[in-house]
């Protein structure tokens, strides 16, 4: 038992706030609780799922990717114009993953083989990849599709939307890919020590490389959602999203420095993110204001572990070794300095 | 040392006087009730094995934790440190292997770091240099004090942080395995420079693994053990053996093991290697069964031959066959499919990852043989740790952090990791550097088994001459990157080999 509170320690605490958020919007509008009403908001938290759990490998491995959302509006874009150019579903959807995938995996050979900062490639791409799905889809953007294309928007199991179970076994791939397969044993390493791991044999780049292009199909994905619940797509879908899906990813006991998280951890903060969304919208607070919540919590979920671990520290023993690291010298320096001033 | 000697120091207010001390870590008692006198101006080795609790005492006697119990005086006065700094003030200072500076500073400023020499509220540059100019001739260290740090070697790094020390009135430095990463020569200054401190009153503690350098620098030795205090004696009284002896609690002794077995056909040939600027035209063959040493200085090129042949960093010319094969060293990846696995220096930046269990750490390069169709094959993850964890006699449990281990045990991961491949060469970088003698012994049975049982060809660097003549069955030497001389380990002894690590001039033996 405690061992378990130890090791899902995180994902209780989701839990009990994703309880309390749930009451406190209740209290806000007595149909939040309704089941249609409960899954039809879910469905409007699939696209950024299907992108926090592509994201998850990715940070993990310690890196950042900040263009996804840019994919999604490629892909839904390009799909748009596939469907309109005739092909059915089952050719284009494909083509528009592997394409994405390709988007994505560039972004992976710019950072693993090349070498170079992700969360500076990520910003170029993101311009870029939004810039080509702009050209792709005008000024107009693309309307009237085809009933075919959209009828997983309007689709259900029971009460359940389709794109709810899709985004579910979405998160069940990206689980057993993390806990039960090579690449998930190799994302933990790389999360925890890239050199150490590249020394142990393991194929750093292609490791990454690959958790990236999942990220671009994950993304071409939630693209493909979106326009089967908008039935339109546009060069500016889902821009601004990438707040919500790095904060789910995080708030989810993801580690922004990498090797350590859990895929149900992703999956509860959104269902945290969205009963809170939910919530601010039945107590009409603005949009802006949603950001500047979503962003605190970006933040606290970063610095609560981090001021936790300060605290116990100084509760605690202190280390045992006796290593004196560079900030500690900094901030006696400038004790003593003002000392003797 | 005379009786007289003895009798007058033992009246004598000692430098710091350690009474009582003890201090826990939850449930582990790090130290346990420890007491002894350090005179003043002696040079006074303190020995134990990892895990004796030497990192503890110097951390409560330089302010870094705070003991649970017991008492320090300071020349007759009881002090108690708040912190390193406070430490510094009174005289008292500490460095440690890893010097801990600024690297984007000069030397003078790291010198003068926290205390620099103002005038009307800014820092006073010329009068800074000047001083730090004194120190640095003080201790006969030939520095420019405008360099930047970064460029130092660890030895000149490790001047700076004397130098640092010595800024204030220093009454007792402690110098923390100052030697590990030093050449010969360079370690040969440093004990000057520490005798030298000595002459001018400084009580210097000198904390070592080696025990040459013990024998030769030490006035005093106090031997720790398990937290406790053993012994504490004039060195002229303590014989090596039983220093070793009351370390580990049993004798260790460290002698060759004749070979048996005729070697194997070669496995690993290395022909014409070459990294410009690097190291040059090194030659040779590791056969099956065979344990061949390199010995050289510390930035001799020594570890980048190996690194080159396992694949990292800038790649080499010349050709490199394994098992017969020529291939092209390019990532570690492929050496290790090839049967090559090469455990680094850096033990724990890159030989494990601390922050995983000891299973994670074990399995890692061996998750192409335990999965199947890219999914883990999580039984026989945990049977390959805990079939290395026996045979290694790893202490701690297949679940636990790599972090919560020694350094000897770490060093056991490491090799479990490696060995768990099957490999058919090993390339071992400083294999127990940092090790206490009691895990040594255990490696170097290990290494011995694995060439000689197992038929592993074993490529050994180590800058320990003692472990490279008791274990290698040949011995190179790389000077300035060039392989200096191939010596069978019959026409070997620390003389020729060290002759020919120092020596400049090229061409082979």
């Amino acid at each position: 038992m405690k061992r378990m509170l130890r090791t899902y320690g995180w994902e209780l605490l989701l839990v009990v706030l994703i309880v309390l958020a749930g009451i406190w919007s209740s209290f806000l509008s007595p149909y939040f609780l309704d089941p249609v009403n409960l899954f039809s908001s879910a469905g409007f938290f699939v696209i950024f799922a299907l992108m926090a759990f592509g994201l998850f490998p990715i940070i993990l491995q310690g890196e950042i990717d900040i263009s996804l959302a840019s994919t999604l509006a490629v892909g839904s874009v390009l799909l748009g114009k596939l469907s309109q150019l005739g092909f059915p579903l089952a050719v284009a959807l494909p083509i528009v993953l592997i394409i994405c995938g390709i988007l994505g995996a560039v972004n992976g050979l710019l950072v693993a083989v090349v070498g170079l900062p992700s969360l500076a490639v990520t910003l170029g791409t993101m311009g870029a990849y939004r810039g080509i799905a702009y050209l792709f889809a005008g000024d107009a953007g693309v309307t009237t599709i085809p009933p075919a294309y959209v009828s997983l928007g309007s689709s259900w199991i029971g009460i359940v939307p389709m794109t709810v179970v899709l985004a579910i076994a979405v998160g069940i791939v990206f689980a057993v890919l993390t806990t039960s397969t090579r690449f998930g044993r190799n994302s933990y390493a790389i999360g925890n020590s890239a050199s150490a791991s590249r020394l142990a044999g393991v194929s750093v780049a292609a490791t990454r490389v690959a958790a990236y292009a999942l990220a671009g199909v994950a993304s071409g994905l939630a693209g493909y959602v979106w326009l089967a619940q908008y039935q339109s797509a546009r060069g500016d879908n889902a821009d601004g999203s990438i707040l919500f899906v790095i904060t789910a990813v995080v708030l989810g006991g993801v580690s922004i420095k990498g090797g350590s998280g859990r895929a149900l951890g992703v999956a509860l903060a959104i269902l945290l993110l969205g009963t809170i969304q939910t919530g601010m919208k039945l107590a009409n607070i603005p949009g802006t204001s949603q950001t500047l919540v979503i962003g605190a919590l970006l933040v606290g979920s970063i610095g609560i572990p981090r001021i936790v671990q300060i605290v116990r520290g100084r509760i605690a023993a202190p280390r045992p070794a006796p290593k004196i690291d560079v900030d500690v010298r900094r901030e006696e320096a400038t004790q003593e300095s003002k000392r003797t001033a | 040392m005379t009786n007289s000697d003895s009798s007058l120091r033992a009246a004598a207010i000692p430098r710091l006087r350690v009474s009582g001390v003890s201090k826990s870590f939850e449930a582990v008692h790090a130290l346990r009730s420890v007491s002894f006198d350090l005179a003043p101006g002696e040079i006074h080795a303190l020995v134990g094995e990892n895990g004796a609790g030497k990192s503890t005492l110097v951390g409560m006697i330089t302010g870094l934790l705070e003991p649970d119990a017991g008492s320090l005086e300071l020349d007759g006065l009881p002090v108690r440190f708040r912190n390193p700094l406070d430490a510094r003030a009174a005289g008292v200072a500490a460095v440690y292997q890893d010097p801990n500076l600024f690297p984007h500073l000069s030397i003078a400023e790291n010198i003068f770091t926290g205390q620099y020499p103002k005038r009307s509220g800014f820092v006073n540059s010329a009068s800074m240099r000047e001083k730090a100019r004194q120190l640095l001739k003080r201790l006969d260290f030939e520095l420019d004090v405008d360099s930047l740090v970064a460029g130092l070697t660890v030895a000149e790094s490790q001047y700076v942080e004397i130098a640092r020390a010595l800024s204030s009135d220093l009454r007792l430095l402690i110098l923390d395995e100052p030697t590990s990463a030093l050449t010969p020569g360079e370690a040969s200054k440093l004990y000057e420079v520490v005798r030298r401190l000595k002459a001018d009153g400084t009580t210097v503690v000198w904390i070592s693994h080696r025990m040459e350098e013990v024998r030769i620098l030490a006035d005093t030795i106090t031997v720790l053990r398990d937290g406790q205090h053993v012994q504490t004696s004039p060195s002229s009284e303590l014989d090596d053996a039983t220093m070793i002896k009351l370390m580990v609690g049993r004798s260790v002794t460290l002698e060759a093991v004749a070979r048996q077995d005729a070697l194997g056909p070669a496995r690993l040939s290395v022909k014409g290697l070459s990294i410009p600027g690097i190291f040059d035209d090194i030659t040779f063959d590791v056969h099956e069964g065979e344990i061949v040493g390199v010995a050289g200085l510390v930035g001799s090129g020594r570890s980048e031959i190996a690194q080159a042949v396992f694949g990292i960093g800038t790649h080499p010319t010349g050709s490199v066959t394994v098992d017969g094969k020529v291939v092209t060293p390019r990532s570690p990846s492929q050496m290790a499919a090839l049967g090559v696995a090469y455990l680094p220096e850096d033990r724990d930046a890159d030989g494990v990852i601390s922050s995983m269990t000891i299973e994670a750490n074990v399995a890692l390069p061996s998750l192409k043989r335990l999965s199947r169709f890219g999914f883990m094959r999580q039984t026989r993850e945990r049977e390959l740790a805990t079939t290395q964890r026996t045979a290694l006699s790893i202490k701690g449990l297949v679940g636990d952090l790599v972090s919560s281990l020694s350094g000897g045990n770490r060093q056991k991961v490491a090799l479990a990791r490696w060995l768990a491949t099957n490999p058919k060469v090993l390339l071992l970088d400083e294999p127990t550097h940092g090790i206490d003698v009691g895990t040594k012994a255990q490696v170097h049975d290990i290494m011995r088994d694995l060439a000689r049982k197992e038929r592993l060809a074993i490529l050994m660097i180590s800058s320990d001459l003692p472990e490279v003549l008791a274990l290698s069955d040949r011995i190179l030497v790389i000077s300035r990157g060039r392989l200096v001389a191939n010596i069978d380990i019959a026409d070997a002894n620390q003389e020729n080999v060290l002759a020919a690590a120092t020596s400049t001039r090229t061409g082979a033996a």
